[in-house]
């Protein structure tokens, strides 16, 4: 815990490219929808239909009376935030008087009070609760050294996929077990083939 | 562009922004009244705002660039999205940037911004709020959507305005798979607005609280942006409410400058009952706890679906 540091520059770049995909294809969909379009017609059979709509605005079908154009809606959602930001500076002043954050009245904060990424994910976790199957350690709130630990793993793993891989496997033993690993067996093996494909050939 | 369209759009950001905190006042006057209490003022928020915006701004020490800009964007998105709802007329020049989707698109834009922030001081208060928020959010969203979708089905158009103008002239406009939709819609108000069965907006209880453990370290005019956004949430929620399934009254294609004259008082009307009605649905239900939440949602969820489901499959 001493050792905890913020993420360096390439994690931030790691998740920052991500994030600039989904910026990029909020504003221009246009484009992706375009590359799309042979293989939703290779899948389908069905073409989506060409709108002849500019490169600005998403038409999903033409005539009818609907239609988004992200660069519009960033450009208008921009003007009205700083024409906002210049309207409050104008006719308010813009004095900002730094001060701690209110603490809940506990006096100093500390690294328990912190929440993390984990708890932020807490809700989620507990509506989805019947398909996940949770173990929890609390602590109590005497502790002196406090220990939190929750294990979560995937009950469908537990009951679909477990029950397949072991029949998978038991199948691949008694496999296994044909397979000998001697060339005379093999041998063998070619040898009855042969006799029993000539058997049904005459 | 057409005059008319210049003007319909103008009035209709105009009037989001100038009446959405007395539609909030008038829904607390009404919950004061029904509660017993002595009600505040209808223009309280107006104060409100006012003061604040005359305040010394207090900021956390390490809150980042992200916090200072994250109330103009919260308010930016909600006026942006109200200049999308049809609350007096159809005809909407901006509409072409965005449908109905793109519509709900920017209340989540606003939404994580709002949460970013809360999330920006590292306070428990901020955090917990914000994951609050996104629970709501993420369980809202698709219950919303599918509202939308039931409408769009019947108006063959995800456009607002054009779902609108097209519910509001049939000659008879009643759908049972829309009663069950405006049941969802209800619930989804409620709970995007934070009000009482979700969260309660007067309440400083910690173990309540939802969007005001999110503003918690706002103050001066960060917290009246905030605030004014709040309000322009319940406005919009409501204005989409009428697109949706009390369309009448509003100046349709054809109708000229007067029928938008003559959409004012019927959209003051509209509000005037919603927000009654609002008031009493919150005085009569108790606060639910957090986690039962997604029951809630999942209610509103499965009513949309199923107004979906009498929509096709008995194409009323």
């Amino acid at each position: 815990m001493e050792r905890a540091h913020d993420a360096g520059v390439l994690e931030r770049i790691g998740l920052a490219w991500l994030a600039l995909g989904c910026v990029l294809l909020g504003l221009l969909p246009a484009y992706v929808i375009d590359a799309l379009r042979t293989v939703v017609a290779q899948f389908s059979g069905v073409s989506l239909p060409r709108t002849g709509a500019p490169w600005w605005l998403l038409v999903p079908l033409a005539g009818r009376q609907a239609s988004y154009s992200a660069p519009v809606l960033l450009i208008a959602l921009t003007s009205v935030v700083l024409l906002t930001v210049l309207l409050v500076r104008r006719f308010y002043h813009h004095r900002v008087r730094r001060a701690a954050a209110w603490d809940g009245g506990f006096g100093r904060m500390n690294a328990r009070m912190q929440d993390t990424a984990e708890g932020f994910g807490q809700p989620i976790r507990h509506i989805f609760g019947a398909l996940f199957a949770v173990r929890r350690e609390l602590p109590s709130a005497f502790d002196s050294a406090p220990r939190y630990r929750v294990v979560v793993s995937d009950r469908i793993w537990q009951w679909l996929y477990v029950p397949l891989g072991t029949l998978v496997l038991r199948t691949a033993d008694t496999f296994a077990w044909v397979q000998q690993g001697r060339i005379s067996t093999y041998l063998t093996y070619s040898f009855t083939t042969l006799v029993v494909l000539l058997a049904l050939m005459l | 562009m057409k005059p008319i369209e210049i003007l319909t759009q103008g009035l209709e950001l105009l009037a989001a922004l100038a009446a959405a905190p007395l539609f909030l006042g008038w829904v607390n006057q009404c919950r004061a009244w029904l509660q017993n209490r002595r009600a505040p003022s209808v223009w309280l928020p107006y104060r409100g705002i006012r003061k604040l915006f005359h305040k010394d701004a207090v900021i956390a020490e390490n809150a980042s660039p992200l916090f200072r800009a994250a109330p103009y964007i919260v308010f930016g998105a909600m006026l942006v999205a109200a200049g999308i709802i049809p609350s007096m007329g159809t005809r909407l020049p901006f509409t072409i940037a965005a449908d109905a989707i793109a519509l709900v698109g920017l209340l989540a834009t606003a939404r994580v911004f709002q949460s970013l922030a809360a999330m920006d001081i590292g306070t428990a208060f901020g955090t917990l709020g914000a994951r609050r928020e996104m629970m709501v959010g993420f369980l809202a969203e698709p219950a919303l959507l599918m509202v939308i979708f039931v409408a769009s089905i019947i108006s063959a158009t995800t456009a607002l305005p054009a779902i609108a103008e097209n519910l509001a002239t049939q000659t008879l406009g009643l759908y049972p798979s829309l009663a069950f939709t405006a049941i969802a819609f209800t619930l989804i108000l409620l709970a995007e607005n934070a009000r009482i069965p979700i969260d309660n907006p007067a309440t400083h209880l910690e173990l309540t609280m939802i969007h005001e453990a999110m503003v918690l370290e706002y103050s001066a005019r960060h917290l009246a942006l905030m605030e004014w956004a709040t309000s322009l949430k319940l406005f919009n929620y409501a204005c989409i409410g009428f697109a949706l399934f009390l369309p009448w009254g509003i100046s349709t294609g054809t109708g000229g400058p007067l029928s938008l004259v003559a959409s004012i008082p019927v959209l003051a009307a509209k509000l005037t009952v919603t927000g009654a009605v609002l008031a009493f649905i919150e005085t009569i239900s108790a606060k639910l706890r957090v986690f039962r939440a997604p029951e809630f949602l999942a209610i509103a969820f499965m009513l949309a679906v199923l107004g979906l489901l009498v929509h096709l499959l008995l194409g009323a």
